[in-house]
C-alpha cells in the first residue's frame, strides 16, 4: 500500500516536473486549459493580466484577445517599398501579427521582442528602404532605451564583444557554464509553470477571489504587483504608481536624466543610420495611469519632456494625446495594456509617420 | 531552491517517493544527486567550491585516523585552513581588504589591496561548520573516518539542512545514512506536520511581518518612534519564524525519510535570561561554538577574567560568523556584554535572582527583560550601516507616537499580526503541555493548516533570512 502511494506520488510529481520544464509541455497544458471553459478551464489571463495577479472579483471582465483588424487597403495604394524592423514589447506583439499589411508602405516585417533570450543580428535589406522602430512602454524605457541595451538585442556581433580583458573572459566563461547548467536543469519559468499547471482551474477561481476580496476589504491591500486606481475603475501595475520606482509615472526624473535619455536616443539613431537604416523611429507607449489621469496628481511628463527636448533629433511616435481623448475606452480595466482600440490609435499614428518615411504621401 | 516554492514541493515529492521505492543500497546516491540538484538551483558553479572542500576533508579524515602526533595535527590544520580559507575568500575577503584599505588611506600608507566582492555561495557558513565538525571529531577520536566518499559528501550536502542548517555533527548523521529506514506512517505524518508548521511560520507570520519591517527599516528617517518600536518587535518575531520555520521544514522533510536532525529552536522568546535564550536559539550553532571554541579556550574552568574573555570572544566570533560586517560583530558583542553583566549580577546578588525567578511575576519580568535585550540587539543585526543605526535611535528618542496606520498595514492587519504573535508565543509556552495526539488528528490538522496557509499566507517566495549566511 505504501509502495503504491509512493509510486503514485512519484509519477504525479515527475510528470509535473517533466511537463512544466519543457516549452512543449507548457504549450500543451496552456492550449488544453484555455480551450476549456468552466471548472477545468484556465482563468489566469482570460480576464486580463492584472486580474490574473490580483483576482479581485469586481475586476473580472472577459478580455478581448483578438488581434487588431487590418487597416483599410487604401493605405497601401502605392508600391510597397520598405522593410520594417520592430524591437518592441507586448503592447505590439499581443495586438499585431507580424504582418506587413498593418504598416503603410511596408512589405516585410521583422519583429524582435525585448525579452529575446539571445541577440539577433539584424541586416538591412539592400533592395528596400529599411526602417527600424524601437518601442518601449514608459515604465521600462529608462532601462531599455539606451544603445547598449538595443545592441544587446539587435547586434549579436557587438553583443559578443571580442575586446575583453582576460578576467572578463574568465567571468563570462563561468557565467556561461552556469547559464547552460541552469537552463538545462531548471526551466526559467518553472515556478510559474507549476503554479499554472496545478492551480489554474476555474473551480479554484472563487477561492482565489475569496482570498483577494478578503485581503482588500479587511486588510486593505491587494497583490503587491497591482494597485487600484483612485477612482476604483482600473487596475494598474503597482510600480507605475509608486513614486519610488523608476517605472512610475510619478517618480522624480531630473533634467539631467532627461538629457542623458535624449543623448541615448540620438546615439541609437546615429548608430543604426550608420548601419544602413534609412530611418529610426522611436515610440514610447505611455503607462495607462499617465493617460487615464485617475490619480488626480501631476505626473513626471516623461514622454513630453523627451519629445520637446531641443537636442532630440529622432522621430517619436507618441500616442498620448490621441489616447487621452475618451481615455477610459482605450484601455482594459484589469490588464496592464491598452485594448484593441488603443492599439489602433497608435497604429494610425505610426502609419502617418510611415507614409512620410516611405514617401507615399498622405 | 527555496523551501517556500512549488518547485520544492515537486522536488520533495519526487525525492521522497523515490527514496522509499528504491532499494536501500541506492538511496544514498539518490539523496546525493538530489542534494546537488537542490543546491545548483541557486548558482550551479558554486557546487565546485563545495566539491573542493569535500575532497580535502574526505582525505583529511582518512589521514587524521591513520596518523598520530604532529602529522595528525598537520592534517587537521590543513583541513581547517582549507575550509576557513574558502570562507575567508568568499565571505570575508571584501570586508578585510575594504577595512584595511580604509585604514591605510586614513594613515596615508600607500598600500592598496585589490577589492574583489565575490558573490557568497549560499549556505557556505553552514556547510563549512558542518565540514569542520567532521574533521575535528575524527581528530578527537569521536568519529571514525568515513571511507565511502559518497556518504561523506552526503553528510555535508544533505539537502534539507545544506543551506541553513541545523549544523549537524557526524556522530548524529553519518550512521543514519547506513540505516535502512522503512516507511513508518506515524513518523511520516509527524514529519509532514512539522513541515506544515514551518510553512505556516514562514509564509503566514514571517513574510507578513516583513511587509511592515522591510519598508520601515528601508526608510528609517521617516518613521515615528512607535512605528520603529513596532517594526523592531515584529522583526524579532519575523527572524524567529523565518529561521525556525526553515528548521522545521528541514527537520520535518528529513523525518519523513527517517532521518533525525537535531533540534534548532526551543521557544527562544520564553527565555528568562540571555544564557537561557542561547540555549534555545539556533541551538546547533551555539552548541557548535560551545563544543569547538568555548571549551577549547578552557570554558569556565579558568580564572574569572579569562572566563569573561572566553565568553566575549565566542560571541564576537558568532556575530562575525553571521556576516562580514561590523554590525554583526556588534550584535555578537552585545550578547556577550549582556551575558557578562548577567553573570556578574548573579555573582553579586545570587539570592535575589533566585528568589525572583520563583515567583510568576518575577518570571514574566525576566522574560520581558530578556526579550527587550534581544530585540535591541536585533536592531544591530538588521541595520548594516552605522549612520542608519544612529538614525534609528534618534528617531526612537524623539518619542513620536503617530498613528501606526502609517505603517504598511491597516489597523486590522496590525491587530491580526499581533494576534498571530501572541498565538505563537502561547503555543511556544505551552506546547510541552499540549496533550493532543497530532498524528491521530493528522488529516484535520493538515486540512486546517493548508487552508490557513493558503488563505493567510503571503506568497512572494521571499528568501529565508539565514540564506545569506
Amino acid at each position: 500500500m505504501q509502495k503504491l502511494l509512493a509510486f503514485l506520488v512519484f509519477i504525479f510529481c515527475a510528470l509535473t516536473l517533466y511537463l512544466t520544464s519543457s516549452n512543449t509541455g507548457m504549450k500543451w497544458i496552456t492550449r488544453d486549459r484555455y480551450s476549456r471553459v468552466g471548472a477545468f478551464g484556465a482563468d489566469k489571463y482570460r480576464y486580463g493580466d492584472l486580474y490574473g495577479l490580483a483576482y479581485l472579483s469586481k475586476f473580472k471582465q472577459v478580455k478581448d484577445t483578438s488581434f487588431v483588424t487590418l487597416p483599410a487597403v487604401d493605405q497601401k495604394a502605392n508600391s510597397d517599398v520598405a522593410k520594417l524592423f520592430i524591437l518592441g514589447d507586448s503592447y505590439l506583439y499581443s495586438f499585431f501579427k507580424e504582418d506587413p499589411r498593418y504598416y503603410a508602405g511596408v512589405n516585410e516585417v521583422k519583429f524582435i521582442r525585448w525579452s529575446v533570450a539571445n541577440p539577433v543580428q539584424i541586416i538591412p535589406s539592400k533592395s528596400k528602404k529599411n526602417i527600424l522602430l524601437i518601442e518601449s512602454v514608459e515604465r521600462n524605457m529608462l532601462g531599455l532605451l539606451n544603445l547598449n541595451s538595443v545592441k544587446a538585442r539587435l547586434d549579436r556581433a557587438e553583443a559578443i564583444n571580442p575586446e575583453l580583458k582576460v578576467r572578463q573572459k574568465i567571468a563570462i566563461f563561468f557565467s556561461e557554464i552556469d547559464r547552460v547548467i541552469k537552463e538545462t536543469l531548471y526551466h526559467q519559468t518553472l515556478e510559474s509553470n507549476i503554479e499554472f499547471a496545478w492551480f489554474n482551474f476555474g473551480f479554484l477561481e472563487s477561492l482565489k477571489e475569496l482570498k483577494a476580496d478578503f485581503n482588500l476589504n479587511f486588510f486593505g491591500r491587494v497583490d503587491k504587483d497591482v494597485a487600484i486606481s483612485k477612482d476604483q475603475h482600473f487596475l494598474y501595475l503597482a510600480e507605475t504608481l509608486n513614486p519610488s520606482q523608476v517605472g512610475s509615472s510619478f517618480s522624480k526624473i531630473s533634467d539631467a536624466q532627461i538629457n542623458l535619455q535624449v543623448s541615448q536616443l540620438n546615439a541609437i539613431q546615429e548608430y543604426y543610420q550608420a548601419k544602413g537604416f534609412n530611418e529610426v523611429l522611436f515610440s514610447i507607449i505611455p503607462n495607462p495611469v499617465s493617460v487615464l489621469k485617475s490619480e488626480k496628481k501631476p505626473d513626471n511628463q516623461l514622454i513630453q519632456r523627451i519629445k520637446s527636448h531641443p537636442n532630440f533629433k529622432g522621430k517619436l511616435i507618441d500616442p498620448t494625446d490621441r489616447l487621452s481623448k475618451n481615455a477610459s475606452i482605450n484601455f482594459f480595466t484589469s490588464d496592464s495594456h491598452w485594448n484593441q482600440r488603443g492599439a489602433k490609435i497608435w497604429l494610425d499614428q505610426l502609419n502617418m509617420q510611415l507614409r512620410k518615411s516611405t514617401y507615399l504621401g498622405n | 531552491m527555496v523551501f517556500n516554492s512549488l518547485q520544492f514541493l515537486v522536488f520533495f515529492g519526487i525525492v521522497t517517493s523515490a527514496y522509499f521505492l528504491l532499494a536501500h543500497k541506492y538511496r544514498w546516491a539518490l539523496l546525493l544527486l538530489a542534494s546537488c540538484y537542490f543546491y545548483m538551483a541557486f548558482v550551479p558553479i558554486y557546487l565546485g567550491i563545495l566539491g573542493l572542500t569535500i575532497v580535502i576533508d574526505y582525505f583529511a579524515g582518512i589521514y587524521l585516523e591513520r596518523f598520530q602526533g604532529g602529522a595528525k595535527k598537520i592534517f587537521l590544520a590543513c583541513s581547517l585552513m582549507a575550509n576557513l580559507g574558502v570562507l575567508a575568500i568568499f565571505k570575508y575577503y571584501f570586508f578585510f581588504t575594504d577595512n584595511f584599505n580604509s585604514l591605510a588611506n586614513y594613515f596615508s600608507v600607500p598600500v592598496h589591496f585589490p577589492v574583489l566582492n565575490f558573490l557568497l555561495p549560499i549556505g557556505l557558513s553552514f556547510h563549512t561548520f558542518q565540514a569542520m565538525s567532521y574533521t575535528i571529531e575524527v581528530y578527537r577520536g569521536n568519529q571514525k573516518a568515513e571511507r565511502n566518499f559518497g556518504i561523506y559528501s552526503l553528510y555535508v550536502m544533505f539537502y534539507p539542512q545544506l543551506v541553513a542548517g541545523p549544523i549537524e555533527r557526524p556522530q548524529n548523521l553519518i550512521h543514519q545514512f547506513y540505516e535502512k529506514h522503512v516507511w513508518d506512517t506515524a513518523r511520516v505524518k509527524s514529519g509532514l506536520l512539522q513541515m506544515m508548521q514551518g510553512f505556516f511560520k514562514k509564509v503566514v507570520i514571517a513574510d507578513r511581518l516583513a511587509m511592515v519591517v522591510d519598508p520601515a527599516y528601508a526608510n528609517l528617517s521617516n518613521q515615528s518612534s512607535l512605528n520603529l518600536i513596532i517594526a523592531s518587535i515584529f522583526y524579532s518575531f519575523q527572524i524567529y519564524c523565518d529561521f525556525s520555520g526553515y528548521s522545521d521544514i528541514a527537520i520535518g522533510a528529513s523525518k519523513v525519510m527517517g532521518f533525525q536532525l537535531m533540534n534548532n529552536f526551543n521557544a527562544p522568546y520564553t527565555a528568562k535570561s540571555i544564557p537561557d535564550f542561547w540555549r534555545r536559539w539556533h541551538i546547533s550553532l551555539s552548541t557548535w561554538f560551545k563544543d569547538y571554541v568555548y571549551f577549547s579556550l578552557g570554558g569556565n574552568r579558568v580564572s574569572v577574567p579569562r572566563w569573561y574573555i572566553n565568553i566575549m570572544f565566542v560571541f564576537i566570533l558568532s556575530g562575525f560568523w553571521h556576516g562580514a560586517s561590523w554590525n554583526f560583530v556588534i550584535w555578537g558583542a552585545l550578547h556577550g556584554i549582556f551575558q557578562l553583566i548577567g553573570l556578574t549580577l548573579n555573582r553579586i546578588f545570587p539570592s535575589l535572582a533566585a528568589d525572583q525567578r520563583k515567583s510568576a511575576g518575577g518570571i514574566w519580568l525576566y522574560r520581558l527583560f530578556t526579550f527587550l535585550l534581544v530585540t535591541i540587539a536585533w536592531v544591530f543585526f538588521r541595520i548594516p550601516k552605522f549612520g542608519d543605526i544612529q538614525i534609528y535611535f534618534r528617531q526612537i528618542a524623539q518619542g513620536t507616537f503617530s498613528d501606526p496606520i502609517s505603517l504598511a498595514f491597516n489597523m486590522n492587519e496590525l491587530l491580526f499580526s499581533m494576534l498571530l504573535i501572541i498565538g505563537l508565543y502561547l503555543y511556544d509556552l505551552k506546547r510541552d503541555k499540549i496533550k493532543v495526539d497530532s498524528v491521530q488528528l493528522f488529516w484535520p490538522i493538515i486540512a486546517g493548516l493548508t487552508f490557513l496557509i493558503y488563505f493567510f499566507g503571503v506568497f512572494n517566495m521571499k528568501q529565508f533570512i539565514y540564506f545569506q549566511f
